[in-house]
């Protein structure tokens, strides 16, 4: 891994280190969770200072995949018939569990898996809310970078890779919990609706990040709100409740990325930015917003 | 994103004297750096000595970037970026290093110096501070007082010269470039590879 990191600082988008090092996870680290993330959190400081590195950006791309794919498989497991089948909790990344989770959460996910009796466990919570969270944790280091060093179209390019599959996993995931019932994810529904009021706003920064908890509270804020996931014209009473509080950290969406590319053209300085941004808008209009 | 050297000049009246530089030539092979280092001053004080006072500009040459400071007291600085490193730091660098230069450095000395003879010693701490642009800088987002639409920018070093003039004659004639590495540049001329090195 050394020496991936050693050619890849040599020259710039090095696609063989960068393929290389990702050959090293496939076969030396496959599924490990544990290695997934610590890469995502090292390379952090690396992609931070090599912004125009395609290579280390696909490599990011890589780690959001394969993290999701581990994810979403252990989160699945727990709906199967056979339990047994499904025992990946150990791999399960552990932001603590929470213990006295509202019974809310465990009900949608029974039923939502009909043939199994048993209540949705402490590793199904942290799997559900972790992917969410990996999302906006990448979209927010893009925008941070986007922000800082303006003119490098491969960060545009990294948030429009982020947000496909965000945008995709998304719509997976909520068909697979059973025809849009969105009863998992009422918070995105509620922040969706809220931002859509607030057109020009840029994304939120995400400080101290509490993803499970915030969920928390929303799920019991929303509990007679189960509403299919947000296409529909915003709940008036919905973004009355929103006012109230501070602004919650949300998961990307369509209105909140046309909202920072508002921002973006706003405080422009730089032509190349410019560019960038008009063109990620017209991705946005043309390739998500059907 | 590097930042590879930084350097205060003088801009007298028919060339520019160097006053004194800091280099960070880690990222190129141990056998190339005295030559990298010879290109870099040479860039330096050419680009200085084609910039007009009270003007800044940032010159691209290859993968590098030249930003350039002349003040309008003849005092001016040179920082070679890569591409990436964000323009905006760089001629903050610039700023800070002129005013606290001329802070402690008499100006009678500025046209005469060289850096054997020049007592400023926080050049090097500068370069290393500023290999993170952010950590340096606190990167607000609203510089006040620098007007990015005022930096020339040119695309070849070619630009800055004088019509019917080649870089290939100022290379030769130039004391900042020893035998070796003007031969050097000869090469690396003739493959038409274009000295990796400059």
């Amino acid at each position: 891994m050394k020496v991936c990191t050693d050619a890849a600082s040599r020259y710039p988008s090095n696609y063989n280190a960068w393929s290389h090092r990702i050959w090293v996870l496939q076969n030396m680290a496959q599924g490990n969770l544990k290695v997934l993330h610590d890469e995502l959190s090292s390379m952090r400081e690396w992609v931070s200072m090599h912004v125009s590195d395609h290579s280390g950006f696909h490599y990011r791309q890589f780690l959001l995949k394969a993290l999701v794919r581990e994810l979403s498989q252990s989160m699945h497991h727990h709906h199967a018939p056979w339990p047994s089948l499904g025992s990946s909790s150990p791999r399960s990344p552990s932001p603590d569990p929470q213990p006295g989770h509202p019974p809310h959460q465990a009900n949608g996910e029974a039923t939502a898996a009909a043939p199994c009796p048993s209540p949705a466990t402490p590793e199904d919570q942290s799997s559900v809310a972790a992917v969410p969270q990996l999302f906006h944790q990448e979209m927010e280091l893009c925008t941070d970078l986007i922000q800082s060093f303006p003119g490098h179209e491969t960060l545009w390019c990294h948030r429009r890779h982020i947000f496909y599959l965000w945008h995709h996993w998304r719509r997976d995931h909520d068909h697979h919990e059973g025809q849009g019932r969105g009863s998992e994810f009422p918070q995105l529904n509620h922040t969706d609706d809220g931002l859509s009021r607030h057109p020009h706003t840029a994304s939120p920064r995400g400080v101290g990040l509490d993803r499970v908890e915030s969920r928390n509270g929303q799920a019991q804020e929303g509990q007679n709100a189960m509403e299919v996931d947000g296409v529909g014209v915003p709940d008036p009473r919905d973004t009355k409740r929103l006012k109230r509080g501070p602004p919650d950290p949300c998961p990307p969406a369509l209105p909140s990325e046309h909202g920072f590319v508002a921002s973006v053209l706003d405080g422009c300085r730089s032509p190349e930015q410019g560019c960038f941004a008009l063109a990620y808008r017209k991705w946005l209009d043309s390739v998500i917003g059907q | 994103m590097k930042l590879y050297s930084l350097s205060v000049l003088h801009k007298g009246a028919t060339k520019s004297n160097l006053l004194k530089s800091a280099y960070d030539l880690s990222s190129f092979s141990f056998f190339q750096r005295s030559s990298v280092q010879e290109f870099m001053t040479f860039t330096s004080a050419l680009i200085v000595e084609r910039s007009a006072h009270g003007s800044r500009a940032s010159v691209k040459e290859q993968e590098y970037l030249c930003h350039v400071y002349v003040r309008n007291d003849s005092l001016s600085a040179v920082v070679i970026a890569d591409s990436e490193y964000p323009q905006r730091v760089a001629f903050t660098l610039l700023d800070k290093v002129l005013e606290e230069f001329s802070r402690q450095v008499e100006s009678i000395d500025w046209p005469s110096g060289n850096p054997d003879t020049i007592n400023y010693k926080a050049l090097d701490i500068h370069l290393a501070k500023y290999q993170n642009p952010r950590e340096a800088d606190a990167m607000t987002k609203v510089q006040a007082e620098l007007d990015e639409t005022k930096i020339i920018l040119h695309n070849t070093m070619e630009s800055l010269l004088d019509r019917g003039e080649k870089l290939d004659d100022l290379v030769q004639k130039s004391e900042h470039l020893g035998n070796q590495s003007k031969a050097f540049y000869k090469t690396a001329r003739k493959q038409n590879s274009c000295c990796e090195v400059m």
